[in-house]
């Protein structure tokens, strides 16, 4: 009898104009959407991809206090379905040992004009959000509502069928209008990625788009049992029609904005001149302990080199210095070096506070808008794409897991501690400085006190001491050191959350129905 | 006649439910917008405060290598790089524009005024995009789809309910009829938010944050009237989709597929033509040109412009390494500013594709009409063009006048210009200057009267369509 219902409603439905509408809806929003989101991806590629040719020469190393590796992360192509948090962050870090990689850098607009930001574009899911709720109300609004005002309720009713089987047929049969509409959906989107041959899914990838598809049947017979219950609970076609619409907008309007807007407005975050502040108070006692240590140590016997290069980070390259001068960097390597990785740890107290602040906002704004479903069911879609916040968290996280991994390295081959930190020159060929007055000028002077007293100048340095000049070095072999691997989190870590979510969606989908139910018992039927 | 079905029509409007509910809705988005905004203004007014305290602000994210002497002297107050940021706008409870998503800094110093970029100082990259609760929002998607949702039914509704035959059976034209639903239906809407106007003022005022002056009065009575605008064209569309059908639920539809299109398929359709029809060069290739540029101009160099001497600004070489820094800054300079020019005429274009949109139109007008958004950062670029030629002109006054200085101009370093020191007062400070009210009205009118347009279009092909209307 149930099928017979939802026959006798499927076949009702395809004939109405709102049939139509849906699939003209479809047809308009969708192909303009998933080219927009396409035309981002492939700039995220472009950018990507002269970030690596970049890192990838950056990351040669000459000597080790060069080598802090620079990480980027491969944009998804998933991120055409669900922007989530894509757009917002840049997608390159690089590992400093004096300081704990905070957030990601690098270019994180997608597009190049950006005054073009001021047009909030509509990414796959939230078009589809749309589209199918508001289908879903259209359609569910009147299932009680309409019959009754057509008078056929109660023919229907004089039979000798249940009213239970009426309410699961006519919900059936909605079901069944419904489903082509989703799926032309979902077609319609794989069929423009089609035209892009650029753009590849892997196996995990098309499970993940799987997925997306039963969350999103999941979503629609929410919706429509919403609509079921505003029907059952009016009995008028027009009073139901607007709660429902009303009702539309505030769960995929106003619910969404306001929680953001409140978040942003009621919590703060700490702003960064403060950490900047605190980071720079950190980094000037760090800079008076090592004037400390530099100041106790004995001065070289010639305190100068011939070639010097320095940045931040402790990257120093040094060439044609003499033995003392060489063993004097050595020592002060093996103090600094470990003390500004306590010192990274001490920066990172601040660092994490500043996160801290930043994740709560985000927290509220995210639990405040889950009181619209619509909003659930994005971030479920979010997390499936690995564009949410807690997969770029875990990205990070899993950098600064690689840093102490790499310290460690440093560490344990105590390459703080060796010339190669900043020095290619082989040790045994370090000179003295009476020696290295005599090597360079040829014989013409043999100590440095001659050197300064009677030349003084250096054009009668004619001798170049061999492999000093630092861009002449090769670049070192690193095949040893410990590289960084991205692992994605499984389907089923990314869907932990979301599952639990989309359980209380059904819950409530099915709390709902018995509510429609229990109405629907106590329906006039005249 | 007119008056009678006009006050009927908005009695009955009050007393349905659809309108009180929507009543409600409105005005707690309006307190919840206003106490959300006095909020956020306050901690957003006090970090720019604090930020602009510091007299500078640092040089710019562009890698400049900067040879900066210590203590102020009147040349590296004129190279520095400077960042200028937009403060938080005070009117931001009305419309926004957008400005924390679109360039709020310009980057300067006394010889060339560099570009723009947006500051994140203060947002949340993990916060997805969202829109502020601010009166433009509310009226544009929450009262466009409120109004959709009165008039759907106007005259299909009437129909279905057999009471169109029994009025029009009265002496009373069909026109007039028509025009009398769409009067009231424009003052049932205003009537809607007029209140969430005035607690929303009175929120604002209250909290000290608003002081009243000529310009804040201007803007809130230019919105309200720009939104009379809005709310005529919406309900022109409304009539016009209920005039189309026999059955409200057809107009429905049509009015709600109208409503999604013009929401969603306006703002993708502006990004699709700008990218695809409107192309503008991408960064990498603009880097790459400048580069290839300015290697062609180091590899031309005499010999000694690049050589330096901290100790004597007279040193002769300084004079080919000014010369050699100024090539280099006009070169950039030249593709940049094209570049420049491209974007902005990018953006423009794309916005007038939006046009077929009343939502996008509403929203233009009401930026110009506050002065934000893309219309402020013109405004701003180009004053601080002009203010940028004013402070070179004073650096070189200054520098004329010093017997120290070889003059020899050099747009990025402290070498060969005047090191004499300046106080702090004597500096010029940009400062902007907000549009006059004239200029935003010029701004406003053409999306206006293009609502406008669109409205008298609607009406007159409604009333032409209700003339042959089956009323049975």
């Amino acid at each position: 009898m149930i099928l017979q219902i939802a026959q006798k409603e499927l076949y009702h439905n395809i004939t109405t104009p709102r049939f139509v509408t849906g699939f003209v809806l479809c047809l308009l929003l969708i192909p303009f959407t998933i080219v927009i989101s396409i035309n981002e991806y492939k700039s995220k590629v472009s950018v990507y991809e002269i970030e690596k040719k970049k890192a990838d020469e950056d990351n040669l190393a000459r000597v080790y206090s060069a080598y802090r590796p620079v990480i980027v992360k491969k944009p998804t192509p998933l991120s055409i379905f669900a922007r989530g948090i894509s757009y917002n962050v840049g997608n390159r870090v690089k590992v400093f040992f004096g300081d704990k990689p905070m957030m990601t850098e690098g270019k994180a607009e997608s597009r190049d004009n950006p005054f073009l930001n001021r047009f909030f574009t509509f990414d796959f899911v939230s078009v589809l959000i749309i589209i199918i709720s508001l289908v879903a109300f259209m359609f569910t609004y009147d299932i009680c509502t309409g019959e009754r005002e057509a008078g056929t309720l109660k023919m229907m009713l004089s039979n000798p069928v249940s009213r239970s089987v009426i309410l699961m047929g006519k919900l059936l049969g909605t079901f069944l209008t419904l489903i082509p509409m989703l799926i032309f959906s979902f077609g319609l989107c794989m069929l423009v990625i089609l035209l892009y041959p650029s753009i590849q899914f892997s196996a995990s990838e098309w499970v993940r788009i799987g997925l997306m598809f039963v969350f999103s049947v999941v979503f629609l017979i929410l919706f429509m049992i919403t609509g079921l219950f505003v029907s059952s609970r009016v009995s008028n076609s027009g009073t139901s029609i607007v709660i429902c619409l009303l009702l539309w907008v505030s769960f995929l309007f106003i619910i969404p904005n306001l929680a953001n807007y409140s978040a942003k407005s009621f919590i703060k975050v700490a702003s960064v001149d403060n950490l900047n502040f605190e980071i720079a108070g950190i980094e000037m006692e760090l800079e008076k302990k090592l004037s400390e240590f530099n100041k106790n140590l004995p001065r070289p016997d010639w305190d100068l080199t011939w070639y010097y290069w320095g940045n931040a980070d402790g990257f120093k390259m040094i060439g044609g210095a003499t033995k003392s001068f060489m063993e004097r960097e050595k020592t002060i390597n093996e103090f600094s070096e470990p003390l500004r990785i306590q010192y990274a740890d001490k920066k990172w107290v601040f660092r994490k506070d500043y996160i801290d602040k930043l994740q709560k906002q985000q927290r509220a704004a995210e639990y405040f808008s889950f009181l619209s479903p619509s909003e659930i069911f994005k971030e479920s879609v979010s997390g499936l794409c690995a564009t949410d916040f807690d997969s770029h968290r875990h990205f990070l996280d899993q950098i600064r897991a690689y840093r102490e991994i790499l310290i460690a390295h440093y560490t344990s081959g105590r390459l703080f501690g060796s010339y190669l930190y900043f020095n290619q020159q082989n040790p045994k060929d370090y000179m003295t400085a009476d020696e290295m007055v005599n090597f360079r000028t040829n014989g013409l002077c043999k100590s440095l006190e001659e050197f300064n007293s009677k030349y003084g100048d250096w054009k009668y340095l004619t001798v170049d001491i061999p492999n000093s000049r630092p861009w002449a070095w090769e670049p070192l072999d690193l095949s040893s050191m410990p590289k960084f691997s991205y692992k994605q989190a499984g389907v089923v870590a990314d869907i932990r959350k979301s599952v639990f979510y989309l359980g209380l969606l059904l819950i409530l989908a099915i709390v709902l129905y018995y509510l429609s139910f229990l109405s629907f018992l106590r329906y006039d039927v005249r | 006649m007119l008056n009678y079905i006009i006050l009927n029509d908005i009695r009955q409007n009050i007393l349905s439910l659809r309108l009180q509910v929507i009543f409600l809705i409105m005005t707690a988005l309006f307190i919840m917008g206003s106490v959300a905004y006095v909020f956020q203004y306050r901690s957003a007014a006090e970090e720019y405060r604090i930020y602009s305290d510091k007299s500078r602000n640092g040089s710019a994210g562009m890698a400049y290598e900067l040879i900066r002497q210590p203590g102020g002297n009147i040349t590296s107050e004129a190279v520095e790089m400077q960042n200028y940021i937009f403060s938080p706008p005070a009117n931001g409870f009305i419309e926004d524009g957008k400005s924390q998503y679109i360039p709020n800094t310009i980057t300067y110093n006394a010889f060339n005024v560099f570009g723009y970029s947006i500051s994140r100082n203060s947002g949340n990259p993990y916060l997805i995009l969202s829109q502020d609760l601010n009166w433009s929002f509310i009226i544009t998607i929450i009262l466009s789809f409120a109004i959709l949702l009165l008039s759907f039914d106007m005259i299909s509704g009437e129909r279905e309910m057999h009471t169109l035959t029994l009025v029009l059976s009265n002496t009373v034209s069909r026109s007039v009829f028509l025009a009398g639903k769409y009067i009231s239906i424009i003052l049932s809407s205003f009537l809607l938010v007029l209140p969430g106007f005035i607690i929303s003022l009175l929120i604002l005022i209250s909290s000290g944050i608003l002081n009243i002056n000529e310009m804040v009065i201007f803007e809130a009575l230019g919105f309200i009237v720009a939104h009379i605008v809005f709310i005529g064209c919406l309900a022109a569309l409304g009539i016009f989709c209920s005039v189309i059908s026999r059955s409200s639920n057809v107009s429905l539809l049509i009015c709600l597929t109208l409503w999604s299109v013009f929401l969603i398929f306006s703002p993708n359709v502006a990004v699709f033509s700008a990218e695809n029809l409107f192309k503008v060069k991408d960064s990498e290739s603009i880097q790459s040109e400048i580069k290839s540029v300015q290697e062609a101009i180091n590899n031309a160099a005499p010999e000694g412009s690049w050589s330096m001497n901290g100790n004597n600004p007279f040193y002769p070489k300084h004079e080919l390494r000014a010369k050699n820094q100024t090539n280099l800054m006009n070169a950039e300079k030249k593709i940049r500013d094209n570049w420049y020019i491209d974007q902005f005429t990018q953006y423009r274009l794309a916005s007038y594709v939006t046009c077929m949109s009343p939502m996008s139109l509403f929203g233009m007008v009401s930026e110009s009409l506050t002065g934000v958004g893309f219309d402020r950062f013109m405004k701003n670029w180009n004053d601080l063009h002009l203010f940028q030629l004013q402070f070179l002109n004073w650096f070189k006054e200054s520098d004329r006048k010093d017997p120290k200085s070889p003059h020899w101009y050099n747009p990025y370093e402290v070498c060969s210009t005047s090191l004499q020191k300046v106080k702090d007062e004597e500096i010029p400070r940009y400062e902007e200057k907000l549009m006059t009210i004239s200029q935003r009205i010029t701004g406003a009118l053409p999306g206006a009267l293009l609502l406008i347009i669109y409205s008298v279009i609607l009406f007159v092909i409604s009333v032409a369509l209700f003339n042959r209307y089956d009323v049975r």
